[in-house]
């Protein structure tokens, strides 16, 4: 579905974003793209858009490289940044001049949709609030049936009750024939929807694991004493250490993201020996 | 290579649907303004006691300059951080994106304002007649119609407006803002230079003639004459057919190469 | 439906489907929620309740109709409680004892309170 290979990007000479970097992104998930500020995750979820060409290495998506920039290939991706524009059309309007693009478009899913977040049937598009233009953009992307949708912060600038609508209607989208990339700092708005997690950092793709295997690999629990040699990491929290170990007894246990994702990168080295035994 | 993945009129016309609906306000707003100066010379004219009209050449003014702004901030998404997003992930080709803007700028621009324009004269010589009693004198040949009894000039004018506009286009996929007063002044410069440049060649060969003697040269004047000629030629040659298209490769470029 | 506890989210999810046979609610032969009818309930990825339902179908709990889609088994409240039993005596239990231990609680002091708590039970 996504296959980068070799990878190098900077916007400065002499200083690379990204070094030699590879990611191969499977069909029918919901990736958790996850990393530091800076460390890159607009840039790349921008060179998977076709927005930004690699110095070095490929970028292909469904078997097309993303900076050629084909109709063919972005008929099959649909891209919501952070920071986005609409025009001052109505939602009508808007579904008329971009939706006949998209050739697997549906009308009734976005009706669903936007039904789903409560936006007004009718309007101007510049009328709605921040957040409202994101949530119709989201039933729009989700609509047009594309096989990679790219969010970058989907949740920012949401009320409460829609994030949670954002993780029903993001439910109700997944297929096999989809893939979702979902870039967040807020990773507990949507944990439990992200699945596989990666992480980004100093240039590489230094995590990519689906939730089962980390829950199979490591072990993330509360203990009351300070933890020992055994945690690959650990934290104080409220009522104890949030500790990191690996998974020795085969105990399930939930993957707090954002534990793992500190865990991840103060320890990269012993937790990748652990994936990779 | 498909030829889907360059052309497909459906798209294609979908695709000048979409820039048209997203851009109508702008036009609407320099329509509004074109209106808006023309009617109050008009009036002062009229005050004057002149019977006004639309002259032809006012007409050929405001062809190429509006149509040079247009022109010029067509591809002003394309430099827009957001913006720049949406035009660049609309499923369609970079020639599609081209050809949209172009066609928008030149054939459906020209129709529009021409029709535009035989509107408006109407419209005013039905107020001349109601404010001033007089009316449009549509048998002279500065008045607006003039362009109809000489269709030479008006292909001429079209012809020129398809030339430099490529220029315009460029300009507006090269420049990150204001590309119509960049463009002006860059011209201005490259003209200014051109001017010293000629200048300085013309006198030292200038110089030359008064110190050497002809027959030395061994160069008639007849084959001057007709080398002259020559450059005249390739002179128009170039400004009728490579110009543009070198232009139109070079916006196409600019578009395939520009990243957000 | 609020995720609080340390357990894996598949186990929580599958915790609530015990709850809802051992309470009755659900009973042998009905049809449970799709996969995704699930997940988007409960807001999660729906790889995540496949995952329950595998687990649950494993321990005969709920079992799939190709098709169709999943049904509360005949011996679900059978096994359901067989299994509850079991966690219960293996987790739980140690935790109740050792705060019994600290608290200095004897089992007789709990008998009382425990049929106390019956009694309540019974009356509401």
């Amino acid at each position: 579905m996504v296959n980068i290979k070799n990878l190098t990007f900077s916007y400065k000479k002499n200083l690379k974003l990204f070094d030699s970097l590879d990611l191969e992104l499977m069909n029918g998930s919901v990736y958790g793209l996850l990393g530091k500020n800076g460390a890159g995750k607009t840039t790349l979820l921008k060179i998977l858009s076709g927005l930004r060409f690699p110095d070095k290495g490929t970028c292909k998506v469904l078997g097309f490289e993303t900076k050629t920039r084909t109709p063919e290939f972005l008929k099959d991706i649909y891209i919501i940044s952070e920071e986005f524009f609409t025009p001052s059309v109505s939602m009508k309007e808007y579904v008329d001049i971009f939706a006949p693009f998209y050739p697997n478009f549906s009308l009734d899913q976005l009706n669903e949709y936007s039904r789903e977040f409560e936006l007004p049937e009718t309007g101007k598009l510049s009328a709605l609030s921040y957040g409202q233009k994101k949530k119709f953009l989201i039933s729009f992307g989700l609509a047009t049936n594309c096989k990679l949708l790219i969010l970058d912060e989907p949740t920012n600038g949401l009320d409460i009750p829609s994030k949670s609508k954002l993780r029903k209607v993001l439910a109700t989208a997944v297929s096999n024939e989809r893939t979702f990339i979902i870039s967040t700092h807020q990773v507990r708005d949507i944990d439990k929807i992200i699945d596989p997690i990666i992480i980004l950092e100093q240039g590489k793709v230094i995590f990519n694991q689906p939730i089962e295997n980390i829950s199979n690999k490591l072990l993330l629990k509360i203990t009351q004493d300070e933890p020992g040699e055994e945690a690959l990491y650990f934290e104080k929290g409220l009522g104890g250490y949030l500790s990191v170990e690996e998974n020795l007894n085969n105990e399930p246990s939930n993957v707090d993201i954002e534990l793992l994702f500190n865990a991840v990168i103060s320890n990269q080295q012993k937790i990748n020996r652990i994936f990779n035994n | 290579m498909k030829l889907e993945n360059y052309f497909n009129l459906k798209r294609f016309l979908y695709l000048v649907k979409n820039d048209l609906i997203n851009n109508y306000r702008s036009y609407f707003v320099g329509l509004g303004a074109i209106t808006g100066v023309i009617v109050a010379l008009d009036i002062i004219m009229g005050l004057a006691g002149a019977d006004f009209g639309i002259p032809v050449a006012l007409f050929y003014f405001t062809y190429f300059l509006s149509g040079f702004i247009i022109s010029s901030i067509a591809f002003n998404d394309m430099h827009h951080p957001q913006k720049g997003i949406s035009f660049f992930t609309l499923p369609c080709s970079i020639f599609e994106r081209l050809l949209s803007k172009f066609i928008i700028t030149t054939v459906i621009y020209t129709i529009v304002i021409l029709l535009y324009f035989i509107i408006l004269n109407f419209a005013l010589g039905i107020m001349n007649n109601i404010l001033f009693s007089a009316g449009i004198d549509f048998q002279s040949d500065i008045s607006l119609f003039g362009l109809f009894s000489d269709t030479d000039t008006f292909i001429f004018i079209v012809k020129l407006y398809f030339i430099v506009q490529s220029v315009f286009l460029f300009a507006s996929t090269y420049f990150n803002k204001n590309a119509f007063l960049k463009l002006i002044f860059a011209m201005f410069v490259l003209q200014l230079g051109f001017s010293i440049y000629t200048a300085l060649v013309g006198k030292m060969i200038f110089v030359g003639f008064e110190t050497l003697h002809f027959k030395s040269m061994d160069v008639s004047f007849n084959e001057m004459k007709s080398f002259l000629m020559f450059l005249k030629d390739f002179g128009f040659f170039i400004l009728n057919w490579v110009i543009a298209p070198y232009f139109w490769i070079l916006t196409f470029l600019r578009l395939k190469e520009k990243e957000v | 439906m609020k995720f609080n506890s340390n357990l894996a989210i598949y186990l929580q999810i599958a915790e609530y489907i015990c709850e809802k046979i051992l309470t009755k609610k659900w009973t042998e032969e009905d049809r449970i929620p799709s996969v995704r009818e699930m997940a988007v309930d409960v807001e999660v990825n729906p790889n995540t309740v496949m995952r329950t339902y595998a687990y649950l179908q494993d321990k005969g709990i709920i079992f799939n109709k190709r098709g169709i889609g999943y049904f509360i088994d005949k011996e679900a409240y059978k096994n359901t409680l067989e299994m509850k039993k079991q966690e219960f005596v293996k987790f739980e239990l140690p935790q109740l004892f050792k705060l019994m231990n600290l608290l200095k609680i004897d089992l007789r002091e709990l008998e009382k309170m425990y049929n106390n708590f019956l009694e309540m039970e019974g009356a509401l």
